[in-house]
């Protein structure tokens, strides 16, 4: 990849002090998020690249709206532990799918289970709730919710164009803020792939690009590239939906009760945490199966698989979720729930 | 495509213009898929990167307000969200409060289990209880308006009160635009039709409710093979419904039949790919023993997949059960 030559200049003349430098790097390796289930597993910080593949119905969407809501939520406030970051978030919308009353309501059960949790540990009576009005509650999620920021794009000409109108957005962030950006979540990546992938066999004229997959790809890692070296503290998190799947599969999980143990057989003697990572893959036929250009497959540094829902027992729907990249055998267990993502490993440990 | 000198930019000057002809830029997508600081380069080996920037900017700042720009969370969750009742309760209970507007709503099921009569219910409820209207895009002939009339009286209960209210009646039947396609390619002329005048006359419109019943006899068709140009228009079916919701916060309810899938259980026969597109899909099926019909949540942002309700079909529309769990036993 090119690096413009003021940039390269730049970082050859940088003189620094080990102290500076440990101090720069230490800076970066922080964790970026809260620990946030499924996430928990690896310290994932600025200048990583998350992708979170899984069926459409998988979590997906869920993890990246508490991610977002990790991130522009403060760390405390009025003495509740809500532990967010207080940073910019920022969420290119490419599947329509973002529901934003649903966001609202992820950061009032935050707030509200913050707020539980004090009760309890300080044994307190619920006398917070005079000193502590809606009005108050309100005014810390509007705070918030500016710190938030969404883009909705109907094609992958819209999605370059985003992404290179963001840095005036980061800029701007920057100065409101007093902190740049540190989640950019893009939601799915693989949005527009048969769109793109059709456009091949559209003829152009000679030495001009049409948006064809790869330019669409190259320009894409191309442009987050730059990002992510001009904004270190910057966590990339994209989602992909799985579309080569054996078919079915993940539908009669969905069926309920007739299919019930079938099901539940299926998952843990994929899941049950002792097979290798190939023998996860052949038994998962081609769960995952690569379609994304290499261009961004490089660009990956880390890879997330979801899958599910299941049922077990009458009521209780859970997902799995396995790290890909870096390779892992664990497969963690985990409910979505108005308050948060549970991990729900116990049964199988 | 647009010519970039097409676009009658005053910054974009032959010179520049120029410039980014060298570098193979000649359209806005070229603009989009290029490095810019290679251009930006090449102009300042000429002394053009003052005059260059700006036609950057200019350009960027036209391509983004032409698609609208970034959106603050604080005023995105200001804006009210609406819902599109059905008119039946147990199923406006189980959506808490209808079809959302700017989302598309599926159906799921095998022949016969009500699909099509939940279509036109949410017609007729819409054109008359909520005087919207409405526009019912027929791809398979089921279709019938004596049945959205008898809905109609339905609602009114007695004969005396349809003949006072004959107006009202009237101005329901016509407020539901009914559109027969048969293929693929129309139904997509059409939405793409329905997008360029929404766009001149978003204001002025009381479109609320689209339908499409079904979206999988239209789309199947096309599908299979080793052929990805099939995959790419169900695709392009899917982006311009997602824009039409979006952008005029319309409720699209669509139907999707079944196949027969693994241990002959059945499953839609949209699957796979076609999954990503409706934000809310509802599975529903029939019970002929005692004539009950029972609706479930498939997928929902904030539903979670194990609430049912139940309706019967009546010659008045749909009539909610209560107590679903007991008769689904």
């Amino acid at each position: 990849m090119a690096v413009p030559e003021e940039e390269m200049l730049q970082w050859l003349t940088i003189n620094e002090s080990a102290k500076t430098m440990l101090k720069r790097v230490l800076e970066r390796q922080k964790p970026s998020l809260a620990p946030l289930p499924p996430l928990h597993r690896v310290n994932l910080h600025g200048g990583h690249v998350l992708e979170m593949a899984g069926q459409s119905g998988s979590g997906k969407s869920e993890i990246m709206l508490q991610a977002v809501v990790s991130c522009i939520l403060p760390k405390e406030w009025q003495g509740l532990k809500l532990g967010g970051s207080e940073k910019p978030a920022v969420f290119i919308d490419l599947d329509c799918h973002f529901d934003m009353p649903r966001l609202v309501k992820l950061l009032h059960h935050r707030v509200r289970e913050a707020q539980a949790y004090k009760d309890l540990s300080e044994k307190a009576a619920p006398a917070w709730s005079l000193a502590m009005g809606v009005d108050s509650v309100d005014e810390l999620l509007s705070t918030s919710l500016k710190r938030f920021y969404l883009k909705r794009c109907f094609n992958s000409f819209e999605f370059l164009v985003a992404l290179k109108t963001i840095r005036p957005l980061l800029k701007q962030l920057e100065m409101e803020h007093g902190s740049s950006a540190q989640l950019l979540l893009i939601d799915s990546i693989g949005a527009f792939y048969w769109l793109d992938r059709a456009v091949r066999s559209v003829p152009t004229d000679a030495g001009r690009k049409a948006l064809s997959l790869h330019t669409v790809s190259e320009a894409v890692v191309r442009e987050l590239g730059q990002l992510v070296r001009t904004y270190p503290s910057l966590l990339i998190m994209a989602t992909k939906t799985i579309i080569h799947h054996e078919p079915g599969k993940e539908y009669s999980a969905q069926m309920g009760s007739s299919n019930q143990n079938i099901d539940r057989n299926q998952a843990e003697g994929n899941f049950s945490g002792t097979g290798s990572a190939v023998n996860f893959h052949r038994k998962q036929g081609n769960f995952h199966r690569e379609y994304m250009p290499a261009a961004w497959q490089g660009f990956v540094t880390h890879r997330l698989l979801l899958q599910g829902p299941y049922r077990s027992g009458s009521n209780d729907v859970y997902f799995t979720a396995k790290w890909d990249i870096p390779p892992s055998n664990f497969v963690d267990r985990f409910v979505i729930q108005n308050e948060g993502i549970k991990l729900a490993n116990s049964r199988s440990m | 495509m647009v010519l970039l000198r097409n676009l009658g930019l005053s910054s974009l000057t032959p010179s520049v213009l120029e410039l980014f002809a060298a570098q193979g830029i000649l359209t806005a997508e070229d603009f989009v898929a290029h490095e810019l600081h290679k251009v930006s380069a090449a102009a300042g080996q000429r002394s053009e990167s003052s005059e260059f920037k700006e036609a950057v900017a200019e350009l960027l700042s036209y391509l983004e307000n032409r698609q609208g720009g970034w959106c603050n969370g604080f005023e995105l969750s200001q804006k009210e969200v609406r819902y599109l009742p059905l008119g039946c309760e147990s199923i406006d209970n189980l959506l808490r409060g209808g079809m959302q507007e700017g989302t598309i709503t599926e159906l799921v099921g095998v022949s016969s289990t009500g699909k099509t009569q939940m279509c036109m219910q949410a017609a007729a409820h819409a054109a008359y209880k909520l005087r919207c209207s409405v526009i019912y895009i027929d791809t398979c002939g089921a279709f019938s308006a004596q049945r959205i009339a008898h809905m109609l009286g339905g609602m009114l209960g007695s004969l005396v009160q349809v003949e006072e209210q004959r107006d009202g009646l009237t101005l329901a039947m016509k407020s539901i635009q009914r559109r027969a396609y048969f293929d693929i390619f129309s139904v997509l002329a059409f939405l793409q039709d329905l997008h360029t005048t929404l766009q001149a006359c978003a204001e002025h419109s009381s479109l609320r409710l689209l339908i499409i019943d079904s979206i999988s006899s239209v789309i199947s068709p096309v599908l299979g093979g080793n052929h990805s140009q099939g995959h790419a228009l169900m695709i392009s079916v899917g982006q311009i419904l997602k824009k039409l919701a979006t952008t005029y916060k319309l409720a699209v309810l669509i139907t999707n039949h079944t196949v027969a899938g693994d241990g002959g259980q059945p499953k839609p026969a949209l699957g796979g790919s076609w999954k990503s597109v409706p934000h809310t899909r509802l599975m529903l099926s029939h019970d002929s023993s005692n004539d009950v019909y029972t609706i479930s949540s498939l997928k929902h942002t904030s539903l979670s997949c194990t609430k049912q309700a139940a309706f019967r079909v009546g010659r008045a529309g749909l009539d909610s059960v209560v107590g679903a769990r007991r008769i689904s036993e």
